[in-house]
């Protein structure tokens, strides 16, 4: 157990406990600190109030409109902290003036003497009013069971200190400015072990400087077990969930599959009513989306299946995803097939975790009932692989793809083992990267040189001189016969080369 | 500035005086409003017309053994509207004065020379066929019949006669001042809720030390200002020059809150609170604090201007004074504060009519 | 009710050589003049307007008249046929000062033919001052039936908190000359003893004339084709039914200003403005504040007393008029136009006592719960009724917790009443 902090205690940590947990607080900075409290019965009283102190009002001092205006106006004279007034003093205008001084003012219900009493005990051993305040948070946290939800009591508590839960560079929940890196702002990390995990999460929070760190990091480990619980919880839910939509998605296809009455007009076949329990909508427009890694490596294990989801659900929590094959399927309907806003914010949004996690994004076109969204499905799939050649965090529309994603298909791998035994020498130089870049380049531009010469961003001398040197290479590219064979070669050998250099070594 | 008609050091008021008087009188007490200011002007004025103009003396051209008496209006204006005077109440109440000290008096002066009171003492002239002297014991309105400076200086208000709509009358004798008013209030409420008050009877030897000169005849100009009825910003910077008054901000009426502050029985009127959100300039929240007359005014909750400064409302849209019986929220006022005669801002004078005496306990702004 | 189409509603002006009409139809406004052999008088132009506005799409709405420029005319001219009011004023003393004693109004007073004083009254508060003094009642009784007068206004101090010595009264008058037009001063409430009486004078004086209007304005309603609605433009701005009017004509008097107030800020199409209206060669200030003229109890323009009925506020022209409209229109077509716009009104003006904060609120809630249901009665839709102005001051120089609750409440047009 760390000791506790006996830092003053603030404003905002005396509003969350009792007796200001019931009052109506109009605070102009939660952050400010409370030094000492005053029960001011006169005006004279208030007059020598030192700075920082909270002021409760009380008999003289509290008579009417007109004396809690000119509290307000000794207490931002002389730097108080905040004014307490019973309700029956405070009227609309009171709070309007006290917002314009921007002086915190706490309207009570209860006895100022009693109130006035506590507070002084709360200030004075900051340490004990803390360990009323983590209790508290304690049984808060503890009704919890999501991990939206044990966010949620963390921000609400801290509120100007951002809280994010971490893992793999991705936010899984709570606010993402917690990652923000800010000038007097520090951050704190717990780590958070979820049971049978392989990967470590961290619980983030962005503490101003100075500010109460260790009073912030008491309270992120006090969150600590509620979210090992709230995730391990999470975690089961997802696979069976994960579990469900992929039987789902299985069924679907297949119903899209049947053998329909009239094969020409497969829009017919309406989404089962099960597809709507899971959340899912199957409508006019379904546009779907394909997460890939960059480099499929088999089925994905189902913790990164569960750190996909809870990024890409992020704020769209009925989007399906549906982990197929080596990557995942998601679509979103619509009525309007042009209607992409909401498409492109989501992606837009999942950038990060997509670069994270090695991702690439393909997207279908808009098409009608079950049956479309497989054929979108299948063009989402078409264009991830086109996308793999931009690397993480790429996105492709299938809508201006079309017959490129031929060339995804090509098997490079087995084209290169052909350049081995047909151009050796070729393969052998040493610029053979730029010669065979240099072709491509000619070939893509339809033999105008300048062209060429201005997409590789090379002078047009030099790009003769490379087309004359790969010409004695065997790289006769101005050859009718052989311009198509060569050309997909280049092609082959190009992309191959490009992921190479990109892989990490 | 001088115009036809001014009302110099001594003079005489006639019935074309009426009107400028009347609206000067309500600039000094801008407490009540209009309800009965035509009859009580064809009051005076037929007054005026049937026995002749009222003399106005300094009471420095008084011989100085000349009795002298001073009249108001006990209560409020409300209750003098709804229930006007039959005519004779004031000259009763002075008789009932002259037969228990068996005197005559020489000349009238107002105990306040503000609002209807203001009137009465030259209805009360007007029908002794006395001169009215130009002095008075406020310079303005106060709550209470001892906040005069012939108490200040140790005159007593009795003896003194009260004589009430009903026909109605009471004669009060007390050692000490102030007990007077407390006396006198039960007896107004019962005879209709004002009286026609007679009190203060000395000499002008005397009212030279302890009267407030020259404010009946400032009333009679500062009427004329105000009956011009001309642009507000022109008529702020008359009455500048005349009174010493000056704006202390334009605001619209945002919020009337009531009970404001903890009532106590002897002040007539209860707290009431107006607040104000100023229009341009710095925008800053006013609060003016109301009794029977205004009694502080708060900017952003800093004290501005409180008792005894003379403070009223000009509605802005009229060109006119507001009375503090009829605001609304809505209207556009200019808040204007006027200094007290000096005898107000004596450690005395400020125990008695200043803001302490009202719930107030914070330092006049000119003390600070 | 119309299928579509916006209705075409009517403003009428009744000025003392002829009258104005005008037709408002959703955003148009029509002038109606009508064309000879027709006549210009309250009749011909309500016809002609008719004639226009059963044309419009929406069909014809109501027909809502200003009498005020008739009824002013007529008390402006001594020999106009007015009947001779009797006054009877119940406070403990009569006056001692022949000033005191009569109206300072000449326009009130020149239609008074006989005053009576009776003991009796009450205070603000309603506490009583004076018991009522019965024998002089009887006697009064006697004089007023052998006077031939029969039209009497009573007016009580404090009758406004307990109305009980001007019912006495009025029942007395009504005993001795059966039939007899007795306007009483709790009926309108407010504050000052002279300024109640000057109300329900004119209210006794104008109650013939007022009748015979309404009867003409209704005869010509009759003839015409569909049910037209007839609604009679206050003093305040609003409107009344004809059968209101008739039980308190005086709420009639001075409608012109607030109406013209309203057609102006129509015009250019704000809901908050001030504007100059001429008036006998000079210009007068009045303004509008959310959609509704601003009205107060005060000394009408040119009258020479205050009265109790709200009427628009006019102030002389301010040195500075740049935020001013000046409407180019001819002030009877923006008294016609502010007619059409009319809503039924009420207008609430007392004073009560509280003795803590909740029970100004009970007070405030009770004001405003009468209030309403006098714009009910003056034909306000149920449930369409708000409360455009509250103010409630503590009374200076009254006892602590005297306060003055006004309550202005408007409403919308129950149109079911038109198809009655």
């Amino acid at each position: 157990m760390r000791h506790p902090s006996t830092l003053p205690i603030t404003l905002g940590e005396l509003a969350r406990i009792q007796p200001l947990a019931a009052a109506e607080p109009h605070l102009a900075d939660p952050a400010r600190k409370v030094e000492q409290v005053v029960l001011a019965e006169t005006f004279e009283r208030l007059r020598r109030c030192t700075p920082h102190g909270l002021v409760v009002l009380h008999n003289e001092a509290a008579t009417g409109g007109w004396s809690l205006a000119a509290a307000l106006h000794l207490a931002w004279e002389r730097n108080l902290s905040a004014v307490v007034v019973a309700r029956s003093v405070a009227g609309d205008s009171s709070v309007a003036l006290a917002e314009r001084l921007t002086m915190s003012l706490i309207v009570i219900d209860d006895d100022p003497i009693d109130v006035a009493l506590h507070l002084a005990g709360q200030v004075s051993a900051p340490a004990a009013a803390r360990a009323l305040r983590q209790a508290r948070l304690a049984e808060q946290l503890a009704e919890q069971t999501g991990i939206r939800g044990v966010l949620g009591v963390l921000n609400r508590e801290l509120q100007q200190v951002p809280v994010a839960l971490v893992m793999g560079g991705v936010v899984l929940g709570g606010q993402s400015a917690a990652l923000t890196e800010r000038p007097h702002v520090r951050q704190i990390e717990v780590e958070v072990h979820a049971p049978g995990e392989r990967s470590t999460a961290r619980l983030v929070a962005a503490v101003p400087v100075p500010g109460p760190a260790d009073q912030v990091e008491s309270l992120l480990r006090l969150a600590r077990p509620s979210l090992q619980a709230a995730w391990a919880q999470s975690r089961l839910d997802a696979a069976a969930r994960a579990a469900h939509e992929q039987a789902a998605f299985g069924l679907l296809r297949r119903l899209a599959g049947d053998p329909a009455p009239e094969p020409a007009e497969p829009a017919g076949v309406e989404a089962p009513g099960w597809a709507g329990e899971l959340g899912w909508q199957v409508g006019e427009a379904n546009r779907a989306v394909w997460l890939a890694p960059v480099r499929p490596a088999g089925e994905p294990a189902p913790e990164i299946t569960f750190m996909i989801r809870a990024s890409w659900q992020r704020g769209h929590t009925t989007w399906p995803l549906v982990a197929e094959g080596d990557g995942w399927i998601s679509w979103h309907s619509s009525a309007d097939p042009d209607d992409v806003t909401a498409l492109r914010r989501a992606l837009a949004g999942f950038r990060d975790s997509a670069v994270a996690h090695r991702l690439v994004i393909g997207v279908g076109r808009a098409h009608d009932g079950v049956a479309g969204l497989m054929r979108s499905v299948a063009e989402a799939r078409l264009a991830a692989h086109v996308a793999r050649e931009d690397g993480p965090g790429a996105v492709q529309w299938f809508d201006q793809v079309g017959a490129n994603a031929a060339l995804a298909w090509l098997p490079t791998t087995e084209i290169a083992q052909v350049a081995d035994l047909c151009l050796e020498d070729l393969m052998a130089a040493r610029d053979r990267a730029a010669l065979v870049q240099t072709v491509l380049a000619v070939l893509d531009a339809g033999g105008s040189l300048s062209q060429a010469s201005q997409q590789l961003g090379v002078h047009r001398n030099t790009v003769l001189a490379r087309l004359s040197r790969a010409r004695q290479f065997g790289l006769t590219y101005d050859e009718p016969g052989q311009r198509l064979a060569l050309h997909v070669l280049c092609y082959a050998l190009t992309s191959l080369w490009s992921d190479v250099t990109e892989a990490p070594s | 500035m001088t115009q036809p008609g001014y009302v110099g050091a001594s003079s005489s008021i006639t019935a074309d005086d009426v009107p400028a008087f009347y609206e000067g009188a309500k600039f000094y007490s801008p407490a009540v409003g209009d309800a009965n200011k035509s009859s009580v002007n064809s009051w005076l004025a037929g007054l005026l017309d049937r026995n002749g103009p009222v003399p106005l003396l300094k009471v420095e051209g008084v011989p100085p053994e000349t009795p002298c008496v001073s009249v108001c209006v006990l209560g409020s204006g409300s209750a003098m509207a709804d229930l006007p005077p039959a005519g004779d109440e004031f000259e009763l109440a002075v008789r009932q004065i002259e037969r228990l000290q068996r005197v005559e008096f020489g000349a009238v002066y107002p105990l306040a020379a503000a609002t209807i009171s203001a009137l009465v003492a030259v209805v009360t002239a007007a029908q002794l066929r006395v001169p009215l002297l130009d002095a008075d014991g406020m310079g303005r309105a106060f709550a209470l019949i001892h906040h005069t400076s012939m108490h200040l200086s140790g005159v007593s208000p009795t003896p003194l006669a009260a004589v009430g709509p009903t026909g109605e009358s009471v004669l009060v004798e007390v050692p000490a001042g102030p007990r007077a008013d407390r006396m006198l209030r039960a007896n107004v409420d019962t005879v209709g809720g004002w009286a026609a008050l007679a009190a203060y009877p000395t000499t002008a030897g005397v009212l030279r030390r302890a009267a407030l000169p020259g404010t009946v005849s400032r009333i009679a100009n500062v009427g004329r200002l105000l009956l011009d009825r001309t642009d507000p910003d022109l008529l702020v910077t008359r009455l500048g020059a005349i009174t010493g008054c000056r704006r202390l901000a334009r605001g619209r009426i945002a919020e009337l809150e009531h009970l404001s502050r903890p009532s106590d029985v002897t002040i007539p009127a209860h707290p009431s609170s107006l607040v104000v959100d100023e229009v341009g300039g710095l925008g800053r929240q006013l609060r003016i604090e109301l009794r029977s007359e205004i009694v502080a005014v708060f900017a952003d909750g800093a004290l501005i201007a409180g008792a005894p400064d003379l403070m009223c409302l000009l509605d802005v849209s009229r060109g006119a004074l507001a009375t503090l019986d009829s605001l609304e929220p809505g209207d556009l006022i200019d808040v204007l504060v006027t200094p007290a005669d000096a005898v107000w801002y004596s450690p005395r004078g400020i125990e008695m009519v200043g803001m302490g005496s009202h719930g107030i306990p914070l330092a006049h702004p000119r003390r600070r | 009710m119309p299928a579509q189409g916006a209705v075409a509603q009517i403003g009428v002006t009744l000025r003392p050589h002829r009258a104005y009409a005008a037709v408002v139809t959703g955003p148009t406004v029509e002038p109606v003049e009508p064309v000879a052999p027709a006549r210009a008088d309250l009749e011909g132009v309500i016809a002609a307007a008719a004639g226009v506005a059963l044309r419009a799409p929406g069909g014809a709405g109501a027909v809502t008249v200003d009498l005020a420029p008739l009824l002013y005319d007529t008390l402006l001219r001594p020999e106009a046929e007015l009947p001779p009011v009797a006054v009877v004023r119940i406070v403990p003393r009569a006056a001692t000062d022949p000033a005191l004693a009569r109206s300072p109004a000449e326009l009130v007073e020149r239609r008074i033919a006989r005053r009576w004083t009776v003991a009796g009254g009450h205070d603000l508060l309603g506490n009583e001052l004076c018991p009522l003094d019965r024998t002089g009642l009887a006697a009064l009784c006697e004089e007023l039936s052998a006077s031939g007068i029969r039209h009497v206004a009573i007016v009580a101090a404090g009758s406004q908190a307990r109305p009980a010595h001007e019912r006495e009264v009025a029942d007395a008058v009504l005993a001795a000359v059966p039939g007899a037009h007795i306007s009483v001063a709790s009926d309108y409430g407010g504050q000052g003893l002279v300024a109640r009486e000057a109300t329900v004078v004119l209210d006794s004086a104008l109650a013939v004339l007022t009748e015979r209007l309404l009867d003409r304005c209704e005869r010509t309603l009759a003839r015409l084709p569909g049910s037209l609605e007839l609604r009679v433009a206050r003093g305040d701005g609003g409107y009344s039914t004809p059968s209101r009017i008739r039980v308190t004509p005086v709420v009639a008097f001075g409608a012109t200003e607030a109406l013209e107030l309203r057609g102006a800020a129509h015009l250019a199409g704000l809901d908050d403005c001030r504007v100059l209206l001429p008036r006998g060669g000079r210009r007068l200030a009045g303004e509008v504040r959310h959609g509704l003229a601003v009205v107060r109890p005060d000394e009408p323009d040119g009258i020479g007393t205050e009265l109790v009925v709200p009427m628009a506020v006019l102030t002389a022209e301010p040195g500075d008029t740049s935020l001013h409209l000046r409407p180019d229109q001819p002030p009877h077509l923006l008294a016609c136009i502010g007619a059409t716009l009319c809503q039924p009104a009420a207008w609430l003006d007392e004073v009560a006592f509280i003795e803590s904060a909740d029970q100004l609120e009970d007070i405030r809630r009770d004001a405003e719960e009468r209030a309403t249901a006098m714009v009910m009665a003056n034909g306000a839709a149920p449930g369409t009724t708000y409360i455009a102005e509250i103010s409630t001051v503590a009374l200076p120089y009254s006892p602590s917790g005297t306060v003055r609750v006004r309550v202005r409440v408007a409403g919308l047009p129950d149109t079911s009443l038109a198809r009655r």
